[in-house]
């Protein structure tokens, strides 16, 4: 445990947390200050999880258990190449998140509550992938869900009170059922810790299956899975846009990670499905996947439409969890990042567009384009890459998955991918379309023309723009090697 | 070497388009030029290289990606990629004069580059991934091309293009992966015999839907007589004489080299098909009014051909070259005189402005030069010896003869005659075709009487070629296409037998000249019966039957689930509600215990007021000592007094010196006192404010450094040692 690197974990949650208050601190003094005093502790939050890549390169996992903290528990971080990745994937989409914010935020009002909260949750999101055992964890995860609150109501509307009410409650049920649940698991190991190999549950009992819905609920909460979706197409959208970009690209993801912990690392493959609790997650993901897709359609406010594809998009992490196939597990974890990716973009763009022109209504956007095609160009690329059109991430994901899918046998989800594919095309394409094209320019809704966005506006969305392009067909695709190495990691697979 | 000029034909168009829609020139000839470049660039390439390499296989593999892109040129990769490029050539020396009309020049110029880097992209792909990538990128570019015109019928065409489009792009993707996950490759290669036949025949029907509607197959065909007549002309020459045949190779490969063991069932439905495609295809064009859209039905006819003679070609008991050879010499035919034909048709919309039926005529002695392009084009899509269709309609023959002699069923037999008339009917519509625009007494007296250079080059060069293809069937025979297919394993004994084809006996020249008597028979008859002004109803069309109630049923559906999903939410609620009711129970119950608490309360309040009787006595008691202790106080306070008179006296006396002593300063302060004070003064005023913001002790900044300051400390105390 000797070695400075031991401690990157720790400080890579630590430190957002301390910037949070030192920014609450500085808004005092100056805007500028603060606005700044974000940046650099969201970049070196970024800079220090990155940091992390060499030694676990080297060592496979680090951290540090520090067993005098939470007694009979201890405290204790770690990182392997999967939290690994999803750290870095979430701080930074976080940084760009955070660039976008300080333009979309001077116009909304209440920086100062909000920058300060947007760093603690940066500090639970991270907390959740770089903890070393689940009562960590846990603790992590109820400081990143009520801080997130924060940022939910920030508009303090009628509206946004209600779904953040709704939030709250949901929160608190599947944090309750979490706890009981890693109190189960600790009742039958004597230990929580999350190391590969060190199954916590052995057996099929009751208890186990109580245990097992209890981490459904509470991670299947954070996750949107259906029928425990309910708070999420009223959260997402009232949040302010780069905090529904974080919610859906990156918050989304914790739900997932816990559920993919608990598959292969409390239960075990080979558990759940001689348990046959795969089928359970099989069912929930088709309907979960089906349903977001096709209520997204049916949706009129851009914002909506985007939450319920993230519920769609989160069915396809969760197939990927159930199908139990190295595959399928690869598929899911790139799925995690082409989803973080393409749904911040786009939520962005959303934003963009909100901010520029005040409208909502899809209906009301035909010919943006013309005003903003920087946006629009980028909500193209993250809308053909959600379709899953080559050469964007989301065909990678998809294809992956398939894959999975039919070496588990299942050929029945390559038609419900597909399906899906289609709906996404359906609903995401007629925006795209009526904002490019079919409006002469006397019938344009917008008479005076009005100027794109500023740089500090358009580049991070550029950003991820190019990276949906790049991490794709490319030989650059470094993403696709570390999901497969965190999936041979989990599965125990060797190469 | 080879595989950088390969290399370079592919990234010439993707450059041009770069190029095309960054440049700050705003002249439409400045694009047209561009454009032009990047497609001969392309086009000198792909002759190189493959001259170069004096026709082996160039190999070009992009390494260590996920999902790599593998490229290929050999004999038939070549045939196809020179056809696009050459025709995409011409049409772009034709976009000069037209586009000058048209608005958007550089969001059509940059399309059309990458629609011909997806559709050259899609031929020299060496396995099916690469080819996916290309056919999205071509489906997605075209549909920018289709939707040029941004009226409501482009809009609506657009959609409608976009909906199959995209269908069969997942219908494309689906059967990849199913063969992917079979073959464990996605090389084009045949299916190992284990496979099961479901998913053989899985794979083949989601394989014929994915090419199938980019092709125009029946019945996947509907929209694409909507969408080419929209495009600018250009565009729809190399939508209709171009693009399609992109899914003729798909289909072929995944038919002729993939399903290879399913070859008796599809086989014969390719061939079934086919036969449909080019019967309905040629019936429809014949009761169209407007050019383009005769020409757009017409092209589906065509296809029908092609795919009837892939059929042919894939049923194990015929001689496969017949099929195979034919297919490939009419998608090069069909390329040709379907582009020479749109660009008539385009020069004409030019300068008339007008497509209809019904508003043309006369054109003859106008536009000489035109008339002789679109003469000579429609005779070689008829199939007149002497020009190029009669070469490739001949081996098709050739073909399904040979089939029919190889098993003599009826519906062989049939299927031969249906070949016959599905010919004869071609000649018909091209001749309506070309009585309404070029005959007739209609006067121009408007129109220049020069057609423009850029119109007339290609024009006058389709002609030319398609001539040039039609009197040495032969050597196109041995140049072309034995090259190719050596390159997909063909026998030589094959090849040898195909080199050595007579083109111009007399048993294929008369049943050339049997077609033509039967068109002038149905010709005859159906001005007889006044069918050729008639117009078939709309209801009867395959997308108000099949396609809008599908698409209807699946928009339902959503709307279904989507009240499923307030269904759930309104269970959530209903949940609530009971929660709420139990809460409201307890709440009464709640009452009640307050109810009680508060019955107790009052007794504590009266036994309290008796404690208070008791107390008052009490509070007089302290009253009583503290009157007499304010007393002593005020005896203290006068002593005080006296006090602070005697300190204040003493005080005074010192001021005095002080005063004193000040005023002997103030005569030696030197001159600039004034300004060091103010110096001192504004420093002062600083140290005051700063300690004020110090003052007001920001409590958070002191609380973050605690906590990390106490971080720092338990993490050194706890974290384990050795």
């Amino acid at each position: 445990m000797k070695g400075f690197y031991n401690y990157l974990p720790v400080l890579a949650v630590c430190f957002p947390v301390f910037a949070s208050l030192v920014v609450f601190g500085l808004q005092r003094y100056s805007a500028r200050a603060r606005d700044i005093a974000v940046l650099i502790g969201t970049g070196i939050t970024f800079a220090l999880v990155a940091w992390m890549y060499p030694y676990i390169q080297s060592q496979g996992t680090i951290g540090i258990l520090f067993s005098g903290i939470l007694p009979p528990f201890g405290l204790s971080f770690s990182a392997d190449i999967f939290s690994f990745f999803l750290a870095l994937i979430a701080s930074g989409v976080w940084l760009l998140a955070t660039i976008y914010s300080r333009e979309y935020i001077a116009h909304e009002g209440r920086q100062n509550r909000y920058y300060p909260f947007l760093l603690l949750t940066l500090g639970g999101c991270l907390g959740v992938f770089l903890t070393g055992d689940f009562f960590s964890l846990f603790i992590f995860f109820e400081l990143m869900s009520f801080a997130a609150y924060v940022l939910i109501v920030h508009e303090e509307s009628p509206g946004a009170m209600a779904a953040g009410y709704k939030y709250l409650i949901l929160t608190l049920i599947g944090g309750l059922a979490l706890f009981f649940a890693i109190v189960i698991a600790f009742e039958e190991a004597g230990n929580v810790l999350i190391a590969p190999g060190n199954f916590l549950i052995t057996s099929i009992s009751p208890l186990a299956l109580s245990a097992f819905i209890g981490f459904l609920l509470g991670f299947g909460i954070k996750m949107g899975v259906f029928p425990l979706h309910i708070w999420l197409p009223d959260a997402h959208p009232v949040a302010p846009s780069p905090a529904s970009a974080l919610l859906s690209g990156v918050m989304l993801k914790t739900g997932a990670y816990g559920l993919i912990r608990v598959v292969y690392n409390v239960y075990g493959p080979e558990l759940i499905a001689q348990a046959g609790w795969d089928i359970i997650l099989m069912v929930l993901a088709s309907i979960t996947i089906f349903l977001g897709s096709a209520v997204a359609l049916v949706q009129t406010d851009i914002k909506r439409r985007l939450a319920y594809s993230s519920i769609g998009q989160m069915g396809y992490v969760l197939l990927g969890i159930s199908l139990l196939t190295l595959n399928g597990l690869t598929g899911t974890i790139f799925h995690i990042l082409a989803h973080a990716l393409m749904k911040s973009a786009l939520f962005m763009c959303a934003g963009a567009i909100i901010f520029k022109t005040g409208k909502r209504e899809i209906s009301e956007l035909s010919g943006i384009g013309y005003e903003m095609p920087i946006t629009l160009s980028v909500f193209t690329v993250a809308s053909l890459s959600m379709i899953g059109i080559p050469p964007f991430n989301g065909f990678i994901s998809k294809l992956v998955l398939s894959l999975g899918a039919l070496d588990a046998g299942k050929a029945g989800f390559v038609v419900l991918l597909i399906v899906s594919s289609l709906l996404n095309g359906i609903y995401f394409l007629p925006i795209v379309i009526n904002g490019f094209l079919g409006v002469k320019k006397e019938q344009r809704i917008w008479p005076k023309p009005f100027a794109e966005l500023k740089a500090s506006m358009w580049i991070p969305l550029v950003i991820l723009a190019v990276l949906c392009g790049i991490f794709s067909v490319l030989p650059v695709n470094y993403p696709l090697g570390w999901a497969e190495a965190a999936a041979r990691m989990l599965t125990g697979a060797v190469k | 070497m080879n595989g950088r000029l390969l290399a370079s034909a592919l990234l010439a168009p993707l450059i041009g388009a770069l190029v095309t829609w960054l440049v700050p020139a705003r002249s439409k000839r400045t694009l047209a030029w561009l454009n032009l470049l990047a497609t001969l660039i392309s086009l000198i390439c792909i002759v190189l290289a493959h001259v170069g390499g004096n026709g082996q296989q160039i190999i070009l593999q992009m390494k260590n990606a996920p999902l790599a892109l593998n490229f290929q040129l050999d004999g038939l990769t070549a045939f196809f990629a020179l056809l696009f490029l050459g025709a995409w050539t011409a049409t772009s020396v034709y976009s000069f004069a037209y586009m000058e009309r048209e608005a958007a020049n550089r969001r059509f110029y940059v399309f059309l580059q990458l629609t011909l880097l997806g559709c050259v992209g899609v031929v020299l792909a060496s396995d099916f991934l690469t080819l996916f990538v290309f056919f999205e990128l071509m489906t997605l570019c075209s549909y920018v091309l289709v939707v040029h015109e941004e009226d409501a019928g482009a809009m609506e065409a657009g959609n409608l293009y976009l909906a199959l489009g995209g269908l069969g792009g997942l219908a494309l993707l689906a059967g990849i992966i199913l063969f992917y996950n079979q073959v464990g490759t996605a090389d084009f290669m045949p299916l190992p015999g284990n496979v099961s036949t479901f998913f053989a025949v899985a794979m083949g029907i989601v394989f014929f839907l994915g090419f199938g509607i980019k092709a125009g197959v029946f019945p996947l065909h509907i929209w694409l007589p909507s969408a080419h007549p929209m495009a600018p002309t250009p565009a729809s020459a190399l939508l209709s004489g171009i693009m399609i045949k992109t899914g003729a190779y798909g289909l072929f490969r995944v038919f002729h080299t993939v399903l290879q063991p399913q070859a008796e069932i599809f086989g014969w439905m390719l061939l079934g098909l086919g036969l449909i495609t080019m019967v309905l295809g040629a019936f429809l064009a014949f009761f169209q009014d407007q050019v383009k859209k005769t020409l757009a039905y017409s092209s589906i006819s065509q296809i029908g051909y092609i795919v009837m003679g892939l059929g042919a070609a894939v049923i194990p008991s015929g001689h496969s070259y017949y099929g195979i050879a034919g297919m490939l010499f009419h998608i090069l035919n069909h390329g040709v005189f379907k582009t020479t034909l749109f660009m008539c048709a385009g020069a004409i919309y030019l300068y008339t402005r007008n497509l209809d039926y019904d508003q043309l005529g006369g054109l003859l002695k106008k536009y000489p030069l035109l008339t002789a392009s679109f003469v000579i084009s429609a005779l070689g899509i008829t199939g007149m010896p002497g020009f190029n269709g009669y070469g490739s309609k001949t081996l098709l023959h050739h073909a399904l003869s040979d089939l029919y002699a190889a098993n003599p069923t009826w519906l062989l037999w049939l299927a031969e005659k249906l070949y016959v008339l599905a010919s004869a009917l071609t000649i018909c519509y091209f001749v309506k075709l070309f009585g309404n625009i070029f005959l007739g007494k209609k006067e121009w007296p408007g129109l220049p009487s020069k057609m423009s250079f850029s119109v007339q080059l290609p024009l006058g060069l389709g002609a030319a070629a398609v001539i040039g293809l039609g009197l040495f069937p032969g050597h196109i025979v041995r140049w072309l296409l034995i090259p190719a297919m050596r390159a997909i394993g063909f026998e030589e004994i094959a090849l040898e037998h195909l080199a050595n084809i007579n083109f111009w006996n007399g048993h294929d020249l008369s049943a050339m000249a049997i077609t033509f008597a039967l068109a002038a028979v149905i010709l005859l008859l159906a001005r007889g019966l006044k069918l050729d002004s008639r117009k078939l109803p709309q209801g009867l069309s395959l997308e108000a039957i099949a396609y809008r109630p599908m698409a209807r049923g699946f928009i339902g559906l959503s709307q279904a689930t989507a009240y499923g999903d307030s269904l759930a939410a309104q269970i959530y609620k209903g949940f609530a509600a009971v929660f709420l009711g139990l809460c409201r129970g307890a709440a009464a119950l709640d009452g009640a215990i307050d109810c009680m608490y508060k019955a107790g309360g009052k007794g504590l309040v009266r036994f309290i007021g008796a404690g208070g009787a008791v107390d008052s006595k009490i509070n007089t008691l302290y009253s009583t000592f503290g009157r007499g202790a304010l007393r002593g106080i005020s005896a203290i306070k006068a002593w005080e007094g006296n006090l602070a008179v005697l300190f204040k006296k003493t005080g005074l006396a010192l001021l005095g010196g002080v005063r004193k002593l000040d005023g002997v300063e103030r005569k030696f302060s030197v001159l600039g006192a004034k300004e060091k004070q103010g110096k001192l003064q504004r420093l002062q005023k600083a140290i005051r404010a700063f300690s004020g913001r110090i003052s007001r002790s920001n409590i958070e900044l002191l609380l973050a450094v605690i906590i990390l300051a106490v971080m720092i400390i338990i993490f050194i105390l706890y974290s384990p040692r050795g």
